[in-house]
């Protein structure tokens, strides 16, 4: 992550690269996935294991984490402020949820698909985005823990 | 000079990599360092870097501080992946020749190849404004950069500006077939790949194969949700599956249900087999 996005000094040239091995990225398509079976939580954990693989491109961490934070403030809102005959039932919380986690794997998305073109290597291909199913089922039940206490004190 | 060295060199401006390198062979005189920059020109023109990266070590030998077989040496190096060492070998030409413009150009591409847009615009910042947007080869890097940057618009502007330039342009046309597959446009990716086949035709089986992939029949229910968009798809699934009981009570949602999540499941696995399986037989 060092270097991420600052040009390189006036001057002589420097070395930017590392001679380490990365990690192809994850497909962004896959967000979406990501977002419908495991929450918001999970597309977070995902976007940022994703964007020390991507491309440095400016301002990318700052539009992640902008996406980020407006998606988890949406999901904490609708568990606030939805009517309660909408909270009556748990299928609609989790699907107003979904609703707010997809529209978050939407703009994350946009944001790193052509990044992630920049990142792949020469094989062409992204990781699958199974490698981090451990992370995703962590984080949908993290979610459903939390989620929880709120759909407690409103049914 | 050598007439063999002059018809090597005739071949690989036709990207005849193989020819050039028949020629080489009647050489008898190794001590001019053409030899082995030509030598491995032509050894990448038939992707075989290593050797060609011996060549360019070799030639350097005889000549340290030659830009050419520098450039040669770090492109062999890139091919193989080893883009820190192939930045060490441009940094090191280009701290002697700052406003060198191929050197800039190859440094740029290596570290938009690298993923790094940052450090590649730093570095097309030192290119002369006339001279970057003057020449395809420079409009294709500022296309790629754009691409990566997810620009896609301007991606567009640069890389249709050096298609009208020279329109037999094949590292062009890839990168229109690369910006048109990011836009799940695989009719239009698989139309540039088989232009970009007929232009050069060392490569034209790799691109012809890629482009038989892209349009294979097992494909199409993949590309339906590809034209579409998974999430447009999934609202619209949402939408019939909540709405649709409501607006038409006999909605046969249980089938719906079943064709949705197959399509899913089909758009996961088979793309990803069928590349394996097309590789397995030698048809990718």
């Amino acid at each position: 992550m060092e270097q991420f996005d600052s040009p390189p000094p006036p001057g002589p040239f420097a070395p930017r690269l590392s001679s380490g091995s990365q990690t192809a990225p994850f497909r962004p398509g896959a967000y979406f996935y990501v977002a419908f079976f495991g929450g918001a939580i999970a597309l977070g954990v995902v976007a940022l294991m994703n964007l020390g693989r991507l491309s440095k491109v400016t301002n990318l961490p700052q539009k992640t984490y902008a996406v980020l934070a407006l998606t988890a403030a949406a999901a904490v809102a609708f568990l606030l402020v939805a009517p309660e005959d909408l909270m009556a039932t748990t299928r609609n919380v989790r699907l107003g949820l979904r609703m707010i986690a997809v529209a978050g794997s939407i703009a994350l998305y946009r944001f790193h698909k052509g990044p992630a073109l920049g990142a792949l290597k020469s094989d062409g291909e992204y990781t699958s985005m199974w490698k981090a199913i451990g992370w995703i089922i962590a984080a949908s039940i993290a979610q459903g823990l939390l989620v929880a206490p709120f759909v407690l004190a409103r049914t | 000079m050598d007439p063999h060295l002059l018809l090597a060199s005739q071949a690989l401006d036709r990207g005849n990599g193989a020819r050039a390198l028949s020629h080489l062979d009647s050489v008898t005189d190794f001590s001019d360092p053409e030899v082995f920059r030509l030598r491995a020109a032509a050894l990448i023109s038939s992707d075989r870097f290593a050797e060609a990266e011996d060549s360019a070590r070799r030639g350097l030998e005889l000549a340290p501080g030659n830009r050419l077989l520098q450039m040669e040496l770090a492109r062999s190096l890139s091919n193989q992946d080893k883009n820190a060492e192939a930045e060490r070998v441009l940094i090191t030409a280009l701290n002697q020749a700052p406003e060198n413009l191929p050197l800039l150009t190859q440094y740029a591409w290596l570290l938009a190849h690298s993923g790094d847009a940052v450090g590649a615009h730093a570095v097309m910042d030192r290119i002369p404004g006339d001279v970057l947007n003057g020449h395809p080869s420079t409009l294709a890097l500022q296309g790629y950069v754009a691409l990566i940057e997810g620009r896609q618009r301007s991606a567009r502007q640069f890389l249709n500006q050096g298609m009208a330039m020279d329109p037999e342009s094949v590292s062009t046309r890839m990168l229109l077939a690369l910006e048109n597959s990011l836009d799940d446009k695989p009719r239009s990716s698989a139309d540039n790949m088989l232009a970009a086949a007929m232009l050069d035709p060392e490569m034209a089986g790799e691109y012809g194969r890629e482009a038989r992939y892209i349009q294979h029949p097992l494909l199409a229910p993949a590309r339906l949700i590809g034209r579409i968009g998974p999430a447009k798809l999934w609202l619209a699934f949402i939408v019939v599956i909540y709405l649709g009981p409501q607006v038409w009570p006999g909605i046969p949602l249980g089938p719906i249900l079943v064709a949705y999540f197959a399509l899913v499941i089909y758009s996961w696995t088979v793309p990803w087999l069928l590349r394996r399986w097309m590789i397995f037989r030698g048809q990718l």
